[in-house]
């Protein structure tokens, strides 16, 4: 029995099914744990920036566990761990942006507050959240995570397969933080600030992006040496990867930053007197 | 076998015998006097045809799950990148292991795959084992199919042995050599005065 996704070295890849338990309880914990704090927490008496649940952030909530799931489990976690490059990086495009990103924006303001309700926690929070801080860790994670020296040696563990999904799923709630996230409490930016961060976040991955690109080699020896998966070659696979990589997590951010500009716009067009929510310390982006 | 972020593809020119990426072999050995058949269905004098030119052999089968398309796929890779002036002094001969599925066109076609330029040999099992002998590899062996049922392996070296211009295979590669530890290692056999001493 495997818990988790890992390189089945040496294995030819089939598409036969395999049970991946450690995956399941992963994603039933989170959501279990979401409909507690919905369901069993008392009911908060909310501040004057919160609102109750809504329907569209259980949907978000219940997207964001959806792509979690299809980005761990199989086949995408294991063809990921031990077999195309390319499908690595629809992985990290799954779990480590859209997930977070829909994840932070499903989970109402009164519960984020409640989350870093400690002290330890609440200081944790405002040290990962300021700016440039998301910046490092998120691109900092993206290069670690990506190195070949841990790519080709860590592959083959369950447990250290385990330990970078998390490491690069908590990245991407770092990373989404600046943009999406609520709390005034937390460093919140400006419109233009939140599309600058997302905009410099568009060229950073750019780098490895063109090591996967541009290189006349595989980079990876675990994916080059690893039994191949529909005829396409090791160097083929990692354009397609870099091609990914680029254009991929651009649209993605390119996207957002579309939605908030147009956000910011009408914000700055309504007449003065009407009640707009202001991203400093109001509602900012989604809501 | 290096490995990194950069590749380089044409090889430094003063870089001894003891640097190739491969094993170098104590004893260096004789090419193998066998004729087989090659895809097209004419004999393939293996010493003849391969005479002077670095050649690269490897002993599998087209079935083979890992090894083998790995190993060509990488050497097609590799020689694709190559200057042409290196890559014409090298051949690539694949001999099945598995003549009983493998028939030369079922050959042709899977090394097409990978490179049309790669030779593709078959014969009988007691001249291709004792090709392999020849070369002290450790003879293929077919594991027992079940009744009316071809899905069976067949287990055979994973080494490619390399033949220099002298006739003398001096180094193999074993499984896990790169594509960058192939591009740095083919120039230098081409350019190895192995073949002129």
């Amino acid at each position: 029995m495997r818990w988790w996704c890992s390189a089945l070295l040496g294995q030819p890849w089939t598409w036969r099914w395999q049970a991946y338990p450690g995956v399941w309880l992963f994603i039933l914990g989170l959501g279990l744990a979401y409909a507690w704090a919905l369901l069993r927490l008392p009911a908060p008496r909310l501040a004057g920036d919160e609102r109750p649940t809504s329907a569209p952030e259980l949907v978000l909530i219940g997207l964001g566990l959806l792509v979690l799931w299809a980005g761990l489990d199989w086949p995408v976690g294991v063809l990921a761990a031990g077999y195309l490059l390319s499908v690595k990086t629809l992985q990290y495009l799954l779990i480590g942006y859209i997930a977070p990103g829909l994840m932070l924006l499903g989970t109402p303001r009164w519960l984020l507050r409640r989350m870093i309700r400690g002290r330890v926690v609440f200081l944790v929070a405002r040290a990962l959240t300021r700016p440039l801080i998301p910046l490092a860790v998120a691109n900092g994670v993206l290069v670690a995570t990506h190195l070949p020296v841990v790519v080709d040696n860590v592959a083959g563990s369950q447990l250290w397969t385990l330990v970078l999904d998390l490491v690069v799923i908590a990245a991407g709630f770092i990373f989404w933080w600046p943009a999406l996230g609520r709390l005034p409490e937390l460093h919140p930016m400006s419109y233009g600030a939140r599309i600058g961060y997302l905009g410099l976040n568009v060229f950073l991955p750019t780098v490895p992006a063109s090591f996967f690109t541009f290189s006349q080699y595989p980079i990876y020896g675990l994916y080059e040496l690893a039994p191949r998966v529909s005829g396409i070659s090791a160097v083929a696979d990692q354009r397609v990867a870099g091609l990914l990589m680029k254009t991929g997590g651009g649209a993605l951010l390119f996207g957002t930053m579309s939605v908030m500009f147009f956000r910011w716009f009408r914000h700055e067009a309504e007449p003065e007197g009407v009640l707009v929510p202001s991203p400093p310390g109001g509602e900012g982006p989604g809501g | 076998m290096s490995g990194g972020l950069a590749a380089c593809a044409a090889g430094s020119a003063n870089r001894e015998p003891q640097d190739l990426n491969g094993y170098l072999l104590g004893e260096p050995l004789a090419k193998p006097e066998v004729t087989l058949t090659s895809t097209d269905g004419t004999p393939f004098d293996f010493r003849q045809a391969t005479d002077g030119f670095v050649t690269l052999v490897f002993f599998g089968y087209t079935n083979c799950p890992d090894i083998c398309p790995v190993h060509m796929s990488n050497l097609g890779s590799v020689l694709a990148t190559l200057d042409p002036r290196v890559a014409e002094r090298i051949k690539v001969v694949f001999v099945t292991t598995d003549p009983r599925r493998d028939t030369p066109a079922v050959v042709r076609a899977w090394l097409d795959h990978f490179s049309r330029s790669f030779i593709g040999l078959t014969g009988d099992s007691i001249t291709i084992a004792r090709a392999q002998e020849s070369l002290q590899l450790a003879p293929a062996v077919i594991q027992k199919p079940a009744a009316a049922d071809t899905g069976y392996a067949v287990g055979h070296s994973a080494l490619v042995v390399a033949f220099t211009a002298d006739n003398l295979a001096h180094v193999v590669y074993p499984f896990g050599t790169r594509q960058e530890d192939w591009a740095q290692d083919l120039p230098q056999l081409v350019r190895e005065g192995w073949g002129r001493r």
